[in-house]
């Protein structure tokens, strides 16, 4: 890639919170929606904690343990040299998500599910594995948001979640601060137009869902890498920590070699 | 902690019927004890002893009720 496209690509990502650019790897594409339809098809996967599931379209987490192909994607040297050049860090991916439609998830942070120390040394890698239809629940994005307070989920010394129940109570009540933010902010997301090969990177605090969904029956198909640093000295569990008095409940983090 | 409060703990947490877990259960068995919910288990069993399982250092390492249950209960709890 050229150097000014590099820049460019930084930029954006540095001042708007995201970046799109395309891993031109067709072959590869074709090979992990294969495997992911035999995952399927031989029901060899791990679901998401249901709690952040909001349709009954499985998310698959760590493909990447059963499949060679969506390993190679989600360790992209593309995707890794383009995120090391923005933070100057050597970035190490650590989970996936493979997605078959979409979330329909309400907007929201990766920061709100992975913290770092120090703060803010997440990316988020969301590669689309075919042309996304704009009826199947595209992906939203809100430019600039990466710059907004990071939410803490026990303030006013509210105590740990003991129970799921509390997890989830918790986790909404982020999601209707995000949108008090936006309309206090007078800001609506946008919805970039994604082809296959797509890659779109997010900073950890950027807001992103896919709240808007007119065909849910339509694929959206589609793998997210966490991608953290080796600089990061230590990953928490925001549902679980207090980030305005410092406590953490750190969390050990399986990375993909 | 006796066995049975342990247990009862644990379903309370992560909303599992009582009937599909016993002592021997590990996370391994349990599609719904993953990380998260291993999280929410260990902040259930810390509000249980008062603040004091949290000050046990390698709990969070154990993901069996049986070796959760002997941690505890070898630090007196």
């Amino acid at each position: 890639m050229l150097q000014s496209a590099k820049d460019n690509i930084k930029n954006k990502f540095l001042s708007e919170g995201y970046c799109i650019f395309n891993v031109e790897d067709n072959e590869l594409i074709k090979k992990i929606n294969y495997d992911v339809e035999n995952l399927l098809n031989d029901k060899k996967f791990k679901t998401n904690t249901k709690i952040y599931s909001y349709n009954e379209s499985p998310r698959i987490v760590e493909s990447y343990k059963y499949s060679l192909n969506c390993k190679a994607l989600a360790k992209h040297p593309k995707i890794k040299a383009i995120i090391d050049y923005i933070f100057d860090d050597d970035a190490m991916p650590f989970s996936t998500i493979n997605f078959l439609r979409s979330t329909q998830q309400p907007l929201h942070s990766d920061y709100m599910h992975f913290g770092t120390i120090p703060k803010l040394k997440l990316v988020g890698a969301w590669v689309a594995l075919e042309d996304i239809n704009p009826n199947s629940g595209p992906l939203q994005i809100v430019p600039g948001s990466h710059k907004w307070e990071i939410y803490n989920f026990l303030k006013n010394d509210k105590k740990p979640p003991s129970s799921l129940e509390e997890v989830k109570k918790n986790y909404t009540e982020y999601e209707e601060w995000v949108v008090r933010e936006m309309n206090s902010k007078k800001i609506n997301g946008t919805t970039p137009e994604m082809k296959k090969g797509d890659c779109i990177l997010w900073d950890a605090n950027l807001l992103h869902g896919s709240p808007e969904c007119e065909d849910p029956t339509l694929s959206r198909k589609s793998q997210v890498t966490h991608w953290t640093f080796n600089s990061v000295d230590k990953h928490y569990n925001p549902s679980f920590s207090n980030i305005d008095k410092n406590i953490y409940q750190y969390r050990n983090l399986e990375y993909i070699i | 902690m006796t066995e049975d409060n342990l247990i009862k703990i644990f379903c309370n947490s992560l909303k599992i019927d009582a009937k599909d877990v016993n002592i021997n259960s590990k996370s391994d068995d349990i599609e719904e004890w993953d990380s998260l919910a291993h999280l929410t288990f260990l902040s259930a069993i810390d509000k249980e002893t008062s603040g004091e399982a949290s000050k046990i250092e390698n709990l969070g390492e154990k993901y069996s009720l049986k070796e959760i249950l002997d941690t505890l209960n070898k630090n007196n709890l």
